[in-house]
């Protein structure tokens, strides 16, 4: 299952990375200096509706992060796993902290970062 | 990975931690699961101590980012440099390999059974065992979670440290448990440099890629090489990138 995910998100990424050589263009920012590939306006796409256009027009920048999307949920899948492997087990106590740790990575992620977002 | 990321290659500090903990997450999954399978991680003691890296791993990941938008970024750097010297320290002693013995739960691990059982194939016998002074673990395993979130990196010796040295598990229920935990931790910081628009798709892209290519090899060889050659060949490497990244931030 985990080894699904890490594998799933290897392929797309790499499939992102490929596009990106044989297109020579990101999609979004300009490609020109190592200056404008490290700079910070070069980066991750923000919110879901514009990854799935960009991915949707094969632009490779939103097919890479795409692919990291994958990765980044495959060690939250697997913390929603272990929320119902201690509830059949009935050990409460550790559905609870399982549920806190699943929380405290939603909050992260969907309260926390739009609030450092630049 | 990050200091030769920004020594070598110039990427911004940001962008490097973006970078390297996206990789982390790809190699912690990778190996994690094939020691679940084991039997010998403990799921119970790993998640517990996930509420204080999670917890650690979200402020590092808002601290670094804040420190970098004012500029602060040599902070960082030095940050990292002093890190890194100080992994050396526990590489260099050598740690016993004997079985923690005569353990006497704290009030808390008794409560959440915080124990377990394997069978050990180099000693051909079953380890039982029982965890100790869990808030001493939780306050290292929130240090460990800020660290990784601040740098970028899964800081997985300080995990080893305060599931073996802290809370006296045996080391191989201590580094397959870390293991497993770090990919999560990573999660909780990962989340916040993809989301808000920290991860830079051109340097995490081939980073992520490498290290998972490298880590299939690199566990083969690893498995066969004696853990005290692997030390020689690290610790002057660390030694090395910790000045450099200790100058670049001076």
């Amino acid at each position: 299952m985990l080894r699904c995910g890490v594998v799933a998100s290897f392929i797309v990424v790499a499939i992102g990375s490929v596009l990106l050589f044989l297109e020579g263009q990101t999609g979004y920012s300009p490609m020109g200096s190592a200056e404008q590939l490290f700079d910070s306006q070069n980066r991750s796409l923000i919110g879901l509706a514009p990854l799935i256009q960009g991915v949707a027009s094969a632009k490779p920048y939103a097919v890479i992060d795409l692919g990291l999307g994958v990765l980044l949920a495959t060690p939250v899948a697997r913390v929603v796993i272990s929320v119902f492997l201690f509830m059949d087990e009935k050990r409460y106590a550790f559905v609870a902290i399982t549920a806190t740790v699943l929380a405290i990575l939603l909050l992260s992620m969907f309260v926390v970062a739009p609030l450092v977002s630049p | 990975m990050v200091p030769f990321l920004t020594i070598f290659l110039g990427v911004p500090p940001l962008s490097a931690i973006g970078a390297s903990i996206v990789s982390v997450i790809a190699t912690s999954s990778g190996a994690g699961s094939a020691y679940v399978k084991d039997g010998i991680t403990n799921l119970r003691i790993g998640m517990f101590l996930e509420l204080a890296t999670t917890t650690g791993a979200v402020m590092g990941a808002v601290l670094t980012i804040a420190l970098a938008r004012a500029n602060l970024e040599w902070v960082v750097y030095v940050t990292f440099g002093i890190v890194l010297l100080l992994s050396v320290v526990p590489l260099m002693r050598r740690i016993g390999e004997e079985l923690p013995v005569g353990v006497t739960p704290d009030a808390i691990s008794r409560r959440l059974e915080l124990n377990g059982g394997y069978y050990d194939q180099a000693l051909k016998t079953r380890i039982d065992y029982q965890a100790t002074r869990s808030p001493l673990g939780l306050v290292i395993m929130y240090a460990a979670g800020l660290i990784s979130g601040l740098l970028g990196i899964g800081s997985g010796a300080l995990k080893v440290l305060a599931l073996d040295v802290g809370m006296k598990l045996p080391m191989k229920v201590s580094s397959t448990t870390s293991n497993f935990m770090i990919g999560v931790t990573a999660a909780a910081s990962t989340g916040i440099f993809y989301l808000a628009g920290y991860v830079n798709p051109f340097v995490a892209a081939p980073v992520m890629m490498g290290v998972l290519l490298g880590s299939v090899p690199g566990t083969r060889i690893l498995v066969r090489t004696k853990n005290s050659s692997i030390r020689k060949l690290f610790i002057p490497v660390i030694v090395i990138l910790a000045v450099e990244m200790l100058i670049h931030g001076a």
